[in-house]
């Protein structure tokens, strides 16, 4: 077991590394960040020395080794635009996300995991056609729309909400909310299918005519083995929480990782760029790793193949 | 028992979404926390004033970064603008130039405070102009510092009230970068270093600093000694927000009191239907086209009978009415607009006509439409395509035919802003628009775009060139100003660069919530911050 999550360490650190230097390289082939920098009465000498400022004077290889060890070293460059060190602006944007991502993510799972099973275990009640319903909405409603409609719903009409902002819990209800509705269809349909595979399966019936009590079946020994693809979309649908919900930052105007990710690719601030996509590796690279280690942890088939 | 505890997992998170919704927040933040008109009664300043903006920008708190909008409120300038368009005393209470216009002498206001309480002397005059001026080790990125810098000999302190500003040659345009350097403690700079001072920067200025959260809001506390104005809010609160229904949303709910940014189809619909208020801060903004390498293009652009027929073309008064939902009048110059620096009230913006501009083509040997699409006409995402589009609709009426194309706003900058007048330059012959506020005293700016060192490379005459020494290097102020409008009456005609739209710089306020503008509406809206009222 640890020798396998060593090599799946090692293996991360190598795609790692990779995704740094395509992203170094995919940056700088968009375009000249001088043409950004410089303002109309910008002189040649004045162009030279910012170009010796943000590194841009020296060949491509010394600025990519320059990166590489700044980078080992935990620092990310300065912004182009906002001419602040990058770590600062991860550092203020991150926490940010965490806050509305965490509570989002943990409310969506618990009610996917209680809903989806609740749905399959009572195939074609209400219940079950409540779940399909919200399912089919939720990923049919554009998050855009969806997040514009609660503002103007429990913000603008009812004033029962804030617009915008993260001063206060009220300030979490609607991003997370949206959140929320995002997450929640997609892992439902995808615990109940599970859920449904597992109880028609051998072993099920068996501990069913063993005469187990039908919550320990469901419970203990079925929802354990569906967790399986649930947990691997979970684990990916949170590396990607933390650049994924631009649309709710930009219009709950959160200042998270998100929108903060937008307005960078817009303005062409590369090294703003590359930490985020670092960051957003690593977040998957990371996620990648834990998937893993749960999966042996849940399923001891694949403890002892790995093994 | 499961079964139970699975149905009180689903109560207890419905319950908590529904308690955290209703429950009542301490700063109720819904009702418009400044309770303006519970407290109209209350003397000395009071509540909060709060603004959605688009972007932060750098975020800078330093006055040597351009963009450092907050700035002006919290720094004071060493002179300024009244709204006639008058330089008066800011800092400096008076100021004089030698008769060989070498030597600016300005004589400092006696007993304004810093807001840790220092006293503002000619020695912290120096220290700012000095570093604007590039004469220090920081680096200034502001575009007004290269016309200091470029004419600076050396500064003085004469006494604790008097400074000196020595220029290599005479230029009464430096008014305009002594009225954007702005005053700050040199003491206190000294003593903690450029980088705590951004981070807790002081001033003089009619609001002091309080706090800064990247990306997220700004806010300022008034300075109630401040020797000029007394602020009616205690505290301006800004808050980044770069989505515009969202600002809206915040403005009806009362989350702000001021919008900024807002387009002017919404900001109609919001003053007609919804009873918000419109006020005009700022100088207005122009909308005018270029056209670069005119005398070395083997485009259509190159002959004047062209760019005079495309100019006629344009339906001003239709653009103004329906696109600009009549927030916008037709006209204005590069940089000017109707009373500001040398304008001249006979100058008016070329009428429709688009048979004169039929006529003029077939004179210049373009009888019927363009058989390609030679010309090219730059514009970046956003609205500058809509808008180019709407032209593009006019020129073809009278058989221009432009060739529409959208890129990305660094390629159009690299095109713009740097000097290329080779025949084949990707510039020359093409048309570029440009959206700007425009500016009281534009004398630097026109440099760029009608002289033959600007960057915009339009400017190739050789008589635009002599006109311009001409009232750069004039001292008599009169005679500086008639100088100047016979330079632009002239670079005009050159149609380098034609005049559009004129729109009117406007901000959306609550008027249940915002009073009166009361103070330097001519300048930006954080000049203006210490003038706003409460509503009566």
């Amino acid at each position: 077991m640890t020798r396998y999550v060593i090599i799946r360490i090692l293996q991360a650190l190598i795609a790692l590394i990779g995704i740094i230097i395509l992203v170094f390289i995919l940056v700088r082939l968009s375009g000249d960040p001088m043409d950004l920098i410089r303002t109309p009465t910008s002189t040649e000498e004045e162009i030279a020395r910012l170009k010796e400022y943000f590194g841009l004077d020296k060949s491509y290889p010394e600025q990519l080794w320059i990166y590489l060890s700044s980078l080992f070293r935990g620092d990310f460059g300065t912004s182009i635009i906002k001419r602040q060190p990058v770590i600062d602006m991860i550092k203020a944007a991150l926490p940010n996300t965490i806050k509305m991502g965490l509570p989002s993510f943990i409310i969506a799972m618990s009610l996917a995991l209680v809903l989806g099973v609740l749905a399959a275990t009572k195939r074609d009640s209400l219940l079950d056609n409540g779940v399909k319903l919200l399912a089919v909405l939720g990923q049919a409603l554009p998050g855009f729309w969806v997040a514009v409609m609660l503002v103007l719903l429990f913000s603008v009409k009812l004033r029962l909400l804030p617009v915008a902002g993260m001063g206060t819990l009220k300030h979490y209800v609607l991003p997370v909310g949206t959140m929320v509705f995002f997450m929640l269809p997609g892992m439902m349909r995808l615990v109940r299918s599970s859920m449904l595979d597992v109880l028609d399966s051998e072993y099920i019936k068996l501990a069913r005519i063993k005469g187990l009590p039908d919550r320990k079946i469901i419970w203990k020994h079925a929802l354990r083995n569906a967790l399986i693809a649930p947990l691997t979309s979970a684990g990916m649908l949170f590396a990607s929480l933390i650049t994924g919900a631009v649309i709710t930052e930009i219009i709950f105007n959160w200042p998270g990782m998100g929108r903060l990710a937008v307005e960078a690719v817009q303005a062409r601030d590369f090294p703003v760029v590359q930490a985020i996509t670092i960051i957003v590796a690593s977040m998957v690279l990371g996620m990648n790793i834990l998937v893993d280690i749960t999966y042996a942890i849940v399923d001891p088939q694949i403890r002892f193949q790995k093994s | 028992m499961k079964k139970k505890l699975i149905l009180l997992l689903v109560v207890v998170l419905a319950l908590s979404l529904a308690v955290v919704a209703c429950s009542r927040d301490n700063e109720g933040e819904n009702n418009n926390s400044n309770n303006n008109n519970a407290q109209v009664e209350q003397s000395g300043p009071y509540g909060t004033l709060k603004i959605a903006s688009v972007d932060f920008s750098y975020e800078s708190t330093d006055p040597i970064n351009y963009e450092s909008l907050w700035g002006f409120a919290m720094y004071d300038p060493l002179i300024t603008i009244d709204e006639n368009g008058n330089y008066i005393g800011g800092v400096a209470e008076d100021w004089e130039l030698s008769e060989d216009g070498l030597t600016w002498t300005f004589y400092i206001r006696k007993g304004i405070k810093f807001h840790n309480g220092d006293e503002l002397t000619a020695h912290d005059v120096k220290f700012s102009v000095d570093r604007f001026a590039n004469q220090s080790e920081i680096e200034s990125t502001n575009p007004w510092t290269p016309y200091l810098a470029g004419n600076y000999n050396y500064t003085e302190v004469v006494d604790d009230y008097t400074f000196r500003y020595h220029c290599q040659r005479p230029e009464l345009p430096l008014l305009v970068p002594f009225s954007w350097t702005r005053i700050i403690p040199k003491n206190y700079y000294e003593e903690v270093g450029m980088e705590e001072f951004r981070k807790n920067p002081i001033g003089s200025g009619p609001y002091k600093f309080v706090e800064l959260v990247p990306e997220t809001s700004f806010k300022m506390e008034a300075n109630t000694e401040h020797w000029r104005f007394k602020p009616d809010f205690m505290y301006v609160e800004e808050y980044q927000v770069p989505e515009e229904m969202t600002r809206i949303n915040m403005l009806r709910t009362g989350e702000v009191d001021i919008a900024l940014g807002i387009t002017n189809e919404r900001m109609v619909e919001l003053r007609d239907n919804e009873g918000f208020a419109t006020v005009k801060v700022g100088d207005p903004v122009l909308w005018t086209i270029s056209f670069p390498g005119t005398w070395s293009t083997r485009r259509p652009t190159g002959d004047i009978r062209v760019r005079q027929a495309m100019s006629y073309a344009i339906n001003r008064e239709e653009l103004c009415e329906s696109y600009f939902k009549g927030l916008a009048v037709p006209g204005g110059r590069w940089y000017m607009h109707p009373g500001c620096y040398g304008w001249d009230p006979s100058w008016k913006p070329d009428p429709y006509d688009p048979e004169l501009a039929m006529q003029l083509l077939e004179e210049a040997g373009y009888p019927d439409a363009f058989e390609d699409k030679e010309i090219i006409f730059y514009v970046t995402p956003g609205p500058m395509v809509e808008q180019a589009q709407l032209l593009q609709d006019y020129w073809r009426k009278v058989g221009v035919e432009v060739d529409v194309q959208t890129i990305d706003t660094t390629q159009w900058s690299g095109m713009f802003f740097i000097r290329n007048t080779e025949p084949d330059a990707p510039n020359v012959g093409n048309i570029f628009p440009w959206q700007f506020s425009s500016t009281f005293n534009s004398v630097y700016q026109s440099a760029n775009m009608f002289t033959s060192n600007g960057v915009h490379s339009t400017g190739n005459d050789a008589k635009a060139d002599e006109l311009y020494q001409k009232v750069v290097s004039e001292l008599d102020p009169v005679l500086a100003e008639q100088y100047w409008t016979e330079f632009r009456d002239y670079v005009e005609g050159l149609y380098y660069n034609v005049g559009i739209c004129i729109i009117e710089p406007n901000i959306l306020v609550n008027p249940e919530t915002v009073g009166e503008f009361t103070a330097c509406t001519n300048m930006t809206l954080y000049d203006a911050l210490a003038g706003i009222k409460h509503p009566k």
